[in-house]
């Protein structure tokens, strides 16, 4: 009778970061910005993704994505984090075309490459794909059909709720001492808000707590049943919405936006396996992103952005800059506990015990044990 | 006889007067009322004083990226009330130095020759410009701040206390460096840090 089905040791070896790195991260569809951040020729931007240097650039083809490495010396094609320049290496200045074909290398005579070699100069493309107003990127070179990762009906509403997003983000990137996986355990567990945000985000729900699960629908003891079954979960019920209920309230900014849904919802889209996409009154819009650099650190890549400014010239600065502090005291709060958290854990550690309500989290770690594990614990 | 208004609220305004009583400058003091704390309402000013027979110097300090004092010495402007600057008897300005209306210099300020201070500009106490610093509109330098030779400060940036900005360097416009310390030798524009994201964020 276990309610444990992930060994906290994952957490902290190097080993399973190894594993996440080959059977997620480069094997699954990664969120990696908005549309609007590329949208003029030759507009770009630069990430990492889990490790991996990848850049986004609208060519002449269209929005494309490459390792962003030059094949010459493998130096960064775009050093910035965002820019519009074309694809010219800084370095010897090898320039690329809209695919990544090579298009010409100054003092070409000097590298005596041979015609055979100099056609297979090319930089790496990676396959990239919109939801909406989102793109996300495969580092694999056969990717998992997107519907597999995302079904019909979520793939929709991310369509329907990113084309209310405003492009004009603000945005913050900040490192954090914990695994990335407790961070997307812990925006999927609603009842730590009362106790972890008693002041700063409770307040606003009208549903706080448990009361926020609706528990006549999961049957009992149900992590245990499906520990004991081993039951085979599938990729795309990882990835799913949920709304609670706000006090409903009109922010002044509000008559400025074509609003997105109803005033006294908050909507969460989880999207595996490291994003998740908040409307608070569909008046602003949340993309919190948890990416690994370590086991035990995490880059946590904060956008946010209004609904749809009615007028492209309100200019919301200021706004963004106070909705961005508001948000970062939030994950403040949760930063101290999960840093904490992920301090403790070791050899000496016991096994979790998660309750009926987690039952969406213990299905996310049998997935994580069949797929990444290849079905050990 | 031309009068002297002081319009504002809070901690800005008591500085502005506190500056005034200093300079021995008899004026009015006005405040405003506001139902979010960002938007003024000028209609008191309006109904108490003809745009005539007074100057008026709006006090607000750097809330909204210094974006409520923009607006509300637009208003202001708009209503066609002439502005006034408020340089402390205790600061040193270079008379070389362009102040261009609706600036506050506090006690203790050094301003160099070569200098140009945007409109709306604030500085604080014991704030120093060396030369050819060029400070733009709605600029907040609080307490403390030293620039060195040829800063540039873009439109409604706030300077925090104890800033020190290297020769050159530029602060790019609606920023919040509320860090103190060195600046940084490039401050995109809309960029913000504080000790909450002393990593900052930024506007796309």
């Amino acid at each position: 009778m276990s309610r444990h089905a992930l060994d906290p040791l994952h957490y902290l070896k190097p080993e399973t970061l190894q594993r996440e790195r080959q059977h997620i991260f480069s094997s699954l569809w990664i969120f990696a910005g908005f549309t609007s951040m590329v949208r003029e020729r030759n507009q770009f931007f630069t990430r990492k993704v889990a490790g991996v240097p990848v850049l986004v650039q609208r060519t002449d083809a269209g929005i494309r994505a490459f390792f962003n490495e030059c094949p010459h010396r493998l130096s960064a094609i775009q050093t910035e984090s965002s820019g519009k320049r074309p694809l010219v290496c800084p370095y010897h200045a090898w320039s690329f075309g809209a695919e990544g074909e090579l298009r010409a290398i100054p003092g070409e005579g000097l590298y005596r490459f041979s015609e055979a070699e100099r056609r297979e100069i090319c930089l790496r493309k990676i396959h990239v794909a919109e939801i909406g107003q989102l793109l996300f990127v495969n580092l694999s070179a056969q990717p998992v059909p997107l519907e597999q990762q995302f079904n019909d009906a979520f793939r929709a509403q991310l369509e329907e709720a990113s084309a209310c997003v405003d492009d004009q983000i603000v945005y913050s990137c900040h490192r954090v001492r914990y695994n990335w996986k407790l961070n997307i355990e812990n925006v999927k567990d609603l009842n730590h808000v009362a106790f972890v945000h008693p002041k700063s985000f409770l307040p606003e729900l009208e549903t706080p707590g448990l009361r926020a699960y609706d528990m006549a629908t999961v049957p009992l003891a149900a992590p245990v049943q499906m520990i004991a079954q081993s039951t085979p979960v599938s990729l795309s019920t990882l990835s799913y919405p949920n709304t609670l209920q706000v006090k409903p309230r009109r922010n002044w900014f509000a008559d400025l936006c074509d609003t997105y849904g109803r005033e006294d919802t908050y909507s969460n889209w989880f999207i595996y396996p490291n994003v998740n996409m908040c409307s608070l009154r569909g008046q602003h819009f949340i993309f919190q992103q948890y990416d690994p650099v370590s086991p035990g650190e995490t880059d946590y890549h904060l956008w946010m952005m209004t609904a749809k400014r009615k007028d492209a010239r309100t200019d919301f600065t200021a706004l963004l800059s106070s909705l961005i502090r508001a948000e970062r005291a939030v994950i403040a709060e949760d930063t101290v506990l999960l840093e904490r958290l992920q301090d403790g854990i070791g050899e000496h550690s016991g096994r979790f015990m998660h309750g009926d309500y987690e039952h969406a989290l213990v299905a996310q770690h049998l997935w994580y044990r069949q797929t990444v594990l290849e079905g050990t614990a | 006889m031309i009068g002297h208004v002081i319009a504002g609220v809070g901690r800005a305004l008591s500085e502005a007067c506190e500056t005034a009583e200093g300079l021995g400058l008899e004026y009015h003091k006005l405040e405003l009322d506001s139902s979010d704390g960002f938007h003024f309402d000028i209609q008191a000013l309006l109904q108490r004083y003809a745009r005539e027979h007074v100057r008026v110097f709006v006090a607000i300090d750097h809330r909204g990226v210094n974006t409520s004092r923009q607006q509300l010495i637009m208003q202001v402007r708009m209503a066609g009330y002439g502005q006034f600057n408020l340089v402390s008897a205790d600061a040193l300005v270079c008379p070389q130095a362009v102040l261009k209306g609706n600036i506050h210099i506090g006690a203790g300020c050094t301003v160099a020759p070569g200098c140009e201070i945007g409109m709306g500009a604030w500085l604080s106490r014991r704030v120093v410009l060396e030369r050819d610093v060029r400070l733009g509109a709605f600029v907040s330098l609080m307490a403390g701040v030293v620039l060195d030779d040829g800063v540039r400060v873009g439109n409604g940036s706030t300077l925090s206390a104890g800033t020190h900005g290297g020769t050159n360097c530029v602060v790019g416009r609606q920023c919040e460096w509320m860090l103190g310390g060195k600046l940084p030798a490039n401050l995109p524009d809309r960029s913000f840090f504080d000790p909450l994201m002393p990593e900052g964020a930024r506007v796309l």
